[in-house]
Protein backbone atom coordinates (compact mmCIF):
# COMPACT_ATOMS: atom_id res chain seq x y z
CA UNK A 1 0.00 0.00 0.00
CA UNK A 2 1.54 3.34 -1.00
CA UNK A 3 1.89 5.33 2.10
CA UNK A 4 0.72 8.90 1.97
CA UNK A 5 2.22 12.24 1.74
CA UNK A 6 2.95 14.84 4.12
CA UNK A 7 -0.35 17.50 3.65
CA UNK A 8 0.01 20.99 2.51
CA UNK A 9 -2.46 23.20 4.36
CA UNK A 10 -2.36 26.44 2.08
CA UNK A 11 -4.11 29.44 1.41
CA UNK A 12 -4.13 31.57 -2.47
CA UNK A 13 -4.19 34.73 -1.25
CA UNK A 14 -5.82 36.19 -4.11
CA UNK A 15 -8.74 33.91 -4.13
CA UNK A 16 -8.79 33.35 -0.19
CA UNK A 17 -9.26 30.08 -1.46
CA UNK A 18 -8.16 27.64 1.58
CA UNK A 19 -6.86 23.92 -0.09
CA UNK A 20 -5.85 21.11 1.97
CA UNK A 21 -3.89 18.66 -0.21
CA UNK A 22 -1.16 16.20 -0.59
CA UNK A 23 2.67 17.04 -1.39
CA UNK A 24 3.02 16.82 -5.28
CA UNK A 25 6.15 15.44 -6.67
CA UNK A 26 8.12 18.27 -6.84
CA UNK A 27 7.39 19.67 -3.15
CA UNK A 28 7.63 15.91 -1.94
CA UNK A 29 11.16 15.71 -3.42
CA UNK A 30 12.32 18.90 -1.59
CA UNK A 31 10.60 18.01 1.22
CA UNK A 32 12.75 14.64 1.17
CA UNK A 33 15.77 16.54 1.00
CA UNK A 34 14.72 19.49 3.84
CA UNK A 35 14.33 16.38 6.28
CA UNK A 36 17.89 14.83 5.55
CA UNK A 37 19.14 18.04 6.21
CA UNK A 38 17.38 18.54 9.35
CA UNK A 39 18.36 15.03 10.50
CA UNK A 40 22.14 16.22 9.69
CA UNK A 41 21.99 19.78 11.22
CA UNK A 42 20.58 18.05 14.43
CA UNK A 43 23.58 15.41 14.35
CA UNK A 44 26.09 18.28 14.04
CA UNK A 45 24.54 19.93 16.98
CA UNK A 46 24.73 17.02 18.92
CA UNK A 47 28.69 16.37 18.60
CA UNK A 48 28.86 20.28 19.43
CA UNK A 49 27.25 20.15 22.54
CA UNK A 50 28.94 16.95 23.30
CA UNK A 51 32.32 18.40 22.67
CA UNK A 52 31.83 21.44 24.31
CA UNK B 1 11.70 67.60 17.41
CA UNK B 2 12.10 68.96 20.97
CA UNK B 3 11.26 67.56 24.31
CA UNK B 4 8.93 70.38 26.38
CA UNK B 5 10.18 70.95 29.66
CA UNK B 6 6.83 72.30 32.42
CA UNK B 7 7.94 74.45 35.21
CA UNK B 8 6.60 72.46 38.38
CA UNK B 9 4.03 74.21 39.82
CA UNK B 10 1.32 73.02 42.53
CA UNK B 11 -1.77 72.52 39.30
CA UNK B 12 0.54 70.87 36.92
CA UNK B 13 0.38 72.18 33.10
CA UNK B 14 -3.32 73.09 31.84
CA UNK B 15 -4.80 71.27 29.01
CA UNK B 16 -3.89 73.97 26.65
CA UNK B 17 -0.70 73.77 27.42
CA UNK B 18 -0.10 70.64 27.19
CA UNK B 19 -2.00 70.55 23.90
CA UNK B 20 0.43 72.94 22.63
CA UNK B 21 3.30 71.45 23.43
CA UNK B 22 1.80 68.20 21.80
CA UNK B 23 0.69 70.03 18.52
CA UNK B 24 4.32 71.98 18.27
CA UNK B 25 6.38 68.82 18.44
CA UNK B 26 4.12 66.15 16.51
CA UNK B 27 5.22 66.55 13.01
CA UNK B 28 8.74 66.49 12.44
CA UNK B 29 10.55 68.03 9.66
CA UNK B 30 9.69 65.75 6.39
CA UNK B 31 12.66 64.06 5.29
CA UNK B 32 14.36 65.55 2.21
CA UNK B 33 17.38 63.68 1.09
CA UNK B 34 16.02 61.91 -1.71
CA UNK B 35 17.79 58.49 -1.29
CA UNK B 36 16.27 58.30 2.51
CA UNK B 37 12.98 59.09 1.30
CA UNK B 38 13.39 56.32 -1.51
CA UNK B 39 14.13 54.21 1.39
CA UNK B 40 11.10 54.60 3.46
CA UNK B 41 8.54 54.60 0.67
CA UNK B 42 10.31 51.12 -0.44
CA UNK B 43 9.87 49.53 2.99
CA UNK B 44 6.61 51.31 3.92
CA UNK B 45 8.07 52.85 7.21
CA UNK B 46 5.93 56.33 7.05
CA UNK B 47 2.28 54.22 7.20
CA UNK B 48 2.50 51.22 8.86
CA UNK B 49 -0.72 50.58 7.41
CA UNK B 50 -0.97 46.61 7.96
CA UNK B 51 -4.01 44.64 6.07
CA UNK B 52 -4.61 41.14 6.87
CA UNK B 53 -3.97 39.40 3.47
CA UNK B 54 -4.67 35.56 4.74
CA UNK B 55 -4.56 33.29 7.45
CA UNK B 56 -4.25 29.24 8.12
CA UNK B 57 -6.12 28.35 11.54
CA UNK B 58 -7.07 24.93 11.10
CA UNK B 59 -5.53 22.20 9.59
CA UNK B 60 -2.53 20.25 11.15
CA UNK B 61 0.18 20.14 7.68
CA UNK B 62 3.40 19.32 7.22
CA UNK B 63 3.60 22.66 5.26
CA UNK B 64 1.78 25.81 6.11
CA UNK B 65 1.79 27.83 2.20
CA UNK B 66 0.96 31.55 1.42
CA UNK B 67 0.42 31.33 -2.53
CA UNK B 68 -0.52 34.02 -4.74
CA UNK B 69 0.32 36.46 -2.61
CA UNK B 70 -0.91 40.07 -4.21
CA UNK B 71 2.04 42.12 -5.49
CA UNK B 72 2.65 45.91 -4.02
CA UNK B 73 3.50 45.06 -0.50
CA UNK B 74 6.30 46.59 1.08
CA UNK B 75 6.57 44.61 4.20
CA UNK B 76 5.14 41.82 5.15
CA UNK B 77 4.36 40.26 8.39
CA UNK B 78 3.47 36.67 9.98
CA UNK B 79 1.85 36.44 13.28
CA UNK B 80 2.00 32.79 15.09
CA UNK B 81 0.94 31.22 17.91
CA UNK B 82 1.69 27.64 16.39
CA UNK B 83 2.48 24.19 17.85
CA UNK B 84 4.70 21.07 16.90
CA UNK B 85 2.97 18.08 16.46
CA UNK B 86 4.87 15.22 18.15
CA UNK B 87 7.12 15.61 21.28
CA UNK B 88 9.92 13.47 20.73
CA UNK B 89 10.66 14.28 17.64
CA UNK B 90 13.44 17.27 17.12
CA UNK B 91 12.84 20.21 14.47
CA UNK B 92 13.01 23.43 13.68
CA UNK B 93 10.18 25.62 11.42
CA UNK B 94 11.91 27.10 8.79
CA UNK B 95 10.42 29.35 5.68
CA UNK B 96 10.70 29.56 2.20
CA UNK B 97 10.31 32.18 0.18
CA UNK B 98 8.66 31.55 -3.35
CA UNK B 99 8.74 28.26 -3.64
CA UNK B 100 12.79 28.81 -3.70
CA UNK B 101 14.66 26.24 -2.04
CA UNK B 102 18.19 27.11 -3.70
CA UNK B 103 20.95 28.77 -1.74
CA UNK B 104 20.19 32.11 -1.59
CA UNK B 105 19.45 32.45 1.93
CA UNK B 106 21.49 32.77 5.19
CA UNK B 107 20.62 33.35 8.62
CA UNK B 108 22.34 34.42 12.16
CA UNK B 109 20.38 33.88 15.41
CA UNK B 110 20.31 33.62 18.99
CA UNK B 111 18.26 32.40 21.34
CA UNK B 112 18.14 32.64 25.02
CA UNK B 113 17.01 30.01 27.16
CA UNK B 114 18.58 30.34 30.43
CA UNK B 115 21.63 28.03 30.34
CA UNK B 116 23.73 28.31 28.24
CA UNK B 117 22.32 31.36 26.22
CA UNK B 118 23.42 30.19 22.56
CA UNK B 119 23.86 32.27 18.81
CA UNK B 120 25.22 30.41 15.78
CA UNK B 121 24.57 31.01 11.81
CA UNK B 122 23.06 28.77 9.44
CA UNK B 123 22.12 28.74 5.50
CA UNK B 124 18.48 28.43 5.73
CA UNK B 125 15.86 30.76 6.93
CA UNK B 126 14.31 29.61 10.31
CA UNK B 127 11.12 31.02 12.38
CA UNK B 128 12.34 29.11 14.93
CA UNK B 129 15.76 28.15 15.54
CA UNK B 130 15.46 26.10 18.98
CA UNK B 131 13.46 22.92 18.71
CA UNK B 132 10.03 24.32 19.00
CA UNK B 133 8.21 21.76 21.17
CA UNK B 134 4.14 20.48 21.15
CA UNK B 135 3.07 23.51 23.29
CA UNK B 136 2.24 26.72 22.01
CA UNK B 137 5.49 28.53 20.62
CA UNK B 138 4.18 32.50 19.29
CA UNK B 139 6.36 34.59 17.00
CA UNK B 140 6.19 37.64 14.97
CA UNK B 141 8.10 37.70 11.58
CA UNK B 142 8.72 40.71 9.84
CA UNK B 143 9.41 40.73 6.26
CA UNK B 144 11.60 43.91 3.98
CA UNK B 145 9.53 43.03 0.90
CA UNK B 146 11.08 46.20 -1.00
CA UNK B 147 12.67 46.39 -4.47
CA UNK B 148 16.34 46.15 -2.87
CA UNK B 149 17.82 43.08 -4.19
CA UNK B 150 17.98 41.14 -1.10
CA UNK B 151 14.84 40.53 1.22
CA UNK B 152 15.33 40.85 5.18
CA UNK B 153 13.27 39.30 7.70
CA UNK B 154 13.92 39.34 11.52
CA UNK B 155 11.35 37.04 14.06
CA UNK B 156 11.07 37.57 17.09
CA UNK B 157 9.67 34.67 18.86
CA UNK B 158 8.61 32.66 22.63
CA UNK B 159 9.09 28.84 21.70
CA UNK B 160 8.32 26.19 23.61
CA UNK B 161 11.17 23.59 23.80
CA UNK B 162 9.46 20.24 23.57
CA UNK B 163 12.44 18.34 24.94
CA UNK B 164 13.13 19.88 28.19
CA UNK B 165 10.13 21.75 28.53
CA UNK B 166 11.68 25.11 29.18
CA UNK B 167 11.05 28.46 26.86
CA UNK B 168 13.58 29.76 25.04
CA UNK B 169 13.82 33.45 23.51
CA UNK B 170 14.18 33.44 20.23
CA UNK B 171 15.59 36.29 17.92
CA UNK B 172 16.54 35.42 14.21
CA UNK B 173 17.78 37.96 11.39
CA UNK B 174 17.46 36.26 7.84
CA UNK B 175 18.31 37.00 4.64
CA UNK B 176 17.32 36.01 1.04
CA UNK B 177 19.33 37.30 -1.71
CA UNK B 178 16.68 37.70 -4.38
CA UNK B 179 15.14 40.62 -6.23
CA UNK B 180 11.87 39.03 -7.11
CA UNK B 181 9.22 40.40 -4.75
CA UNK B 182 7.73 37.42 -2.49
CA UNK B 183 4.63 36.10 -3.86
CA UNK B 184 4.62 33.15 -1.65
CA UNK B 185 5.68 31.90 2.13
CA UNK B 186 6.01 28.25 2.84
CA UNK B 187 6.45 27.08 6.53
CA UNK B 188 8.31 23.93 6.84
CA UNK B 189 8.15 21.53 9.78
CA UNK B 190 11.13 19.51 8.48
CA UNK B 191 9.62 15.71 9.22
CA UNK B 192 7.13 17.17 11.76
CA UNK B 193 3.44 18.51 11.51
CA UNK B 194 2.73 22.02 12.01
CA UNK B 195 -0.67 21.92 14.43
CA UNK B 196 -2.65 25.59 14.66
CA UNK B 197 -6.21 24.52 16.67
CA UNK B 198 -6.29 26.53 20.39
CA UNK B 199 -2.69 27.31 19.59
CA UNK B 200 -4.73 30.37 17.32
CA UNK B 201 -2.61 29.58 13.53
CA UNK B 202 -0.65 32.38 11.62
CA UNK B 203 -1.64 35.02 10.04
CA UNK B 204 0.18 36.77 7.13
CA UNK B 205 -0.43 40.89 6.84
CA UNK B 206 1.02 43.26 4.12
CA UNK B 207 1.67 46.74 4.31
CA UNK B 208 2.17 49.18 1.22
Amino acid sequence: MAQNRPIVYEINCTTNEEIVREMNDEEYTQHLIDVAANEARQAEQALENASE
Amino acid sequence: MGIQVFPIAASGPTLAEITSAITSNAAPASVTNSSIATQVANNSLSTENWTLIGSLQTTTAATYTFSSIPSGYKKLMLIAGLIKASSGNVAKLTMRFNNDSSSLYSSVFMYASGSPDYYSEDTSAFLTRSNWGNTTSTFKTEILNGSNPMKFSYTQGVIANSNSGAIAYNFIMNTYKSATEINRIDLLANGDNIVSGTAGGVALYGAK
